[in-house]
């Protein structure tokens, strides 16, 4: 962290602006999560990938610390290591598929991140609606009263007549069927996932 | 639509399937005190978990993009409805009316009758 709390001007801001408190507050933060985060993402890179995702994540925090509330930094820290993580697997595995397809020089590499999400776009759509279709009837029709027709909970137990805690154990069983078929679906077709390499339960 | 971004991915499975659970529990509904207390001690106990919760909820959220293909969204016919009259007031519940309690009771009555007579022909 003594690199990265320098008073340097990076991206044109000019990081003497901002209050030693928070800088003090971001500070032990740091100190005081870095490994619990560094446990929580070693799942998803190497040791090296992991140190950079970290490094870069707290700059960007460093970088928004005037902006950012006291109490969401750790939050913030958080969400934003995650995406950076999410985004280099994400990365790994589009140019693994396009660079066995397609021949490089016919595409740049805007265009072939269009057609993978575009892809991507068609093929989650299809893969939900299977999932949903496959759930049991009465936790399927609960789900869909919830989501699709947007009925409260309130307004399904009474027209089911269950109670609102039998609702909440349909949308959780839903919810949770729904993601292991989706897991299973992606993971079997993981060209085009970061999933690859991923465990799916 | 990411739906990989949104599944938990590396994140351990007992943590997203108890991410779920919170996700369906708070879902439109304003939790008692002590149980909101309860999910921001969980929320607060490991990136994991934040990252979970986040993402599931995102995913529930994104779920509402399904309306414009509902259509293909297959809906159970198994399920019975009893208290669909409580919702569609519009619907008229059938009940009986004095005439038909009558003919029940004297159906019945019949019925009682004959079986009387059955059992002492046969006895």
């Amino acid at each position: 962290m003594g690199k990265l709390l320098a008073d340097i001007t990076l991206g044109g801001k000019n990081m003497t602006t901002i209050d030693p408190l928070r800088k003090l507050q971001f500070e032990e933060l740091v100190s005081r999560y870095r490994n619990q985060l560094i446990g929580a993402l070693a799942n998803m890179l190497e040791r090296a990938e992991l140190e950079e995702v970290i490094q870069e994540a707290s700059l960007r925090v460093y970088l928004h610390l005037d902006t950012i509330e006291p109490q969401a930094l750790k939050t913030y820290w958080f969400r934003t290591a995650r995406n950076l993580a999410i985004t280099r697997k994400r990365h790994e595995q589009v140019i693994k598929h396009f660079s066995a397809d397609l021949n490089e020089t016919m595409l740049d590499q805007q265009a072939r991140t269009d057609l993978g999400l575009l892809y991507e776009e068609r093929e989650a759509r299809a893969i939900l609606i299977d999932a949903i279709n496959k759930l049991p009837p009465v936790c399927r029709n609960v789900f869909l009263f919830r989501k699709i027709d947007g009925y409260s909970k309130q307004e399904i137990a009474d027209l089911l007549g269950i109670s609102v805690h039998t609702v909440d154990n349909h949308l959780t069983h839903g919810m949770k069927l729904c993601r292991r078929y989706v897991l299973e679906a992606l993971s079997a077709n993981a060209d085009h996932s970061f999933l690859d390499g991923f465990e799916v339960a | 639509m990411s739906l990989d971004e949104w599944l938990g991915v590396g994140i351990p499975e007992d943590v997203v399937e108890k991410a779920i659970e919170w996700v369906a529990r708070l879902d439109g509904t304003e939790l008692p005190e002590t149980e909101r207390a309860e999910f921001f001690t969980w929320l607060d106990e490991a990136p994991e978990h934040q990252w979970a919760y986040e993402e599931i909820s995102e995913a529930w959220s994104k779920l509402h993009g399904l309306r414009e293909v509902a259509d293909v969204l297959h809906r159970s016919q198994v399920v019975h409805f009893p208290n669909q009259t409580a919702r569609t007031s519009s619907i008229a519940t059938p009940e009986l009316s004095s005439f038909d309690l009558y003919s029940v009771l004297s159906w019945s009555a019949l019925a009682l009758v004959a079986a009387g007579l059955f059992a002492g022909i046969t006895g």
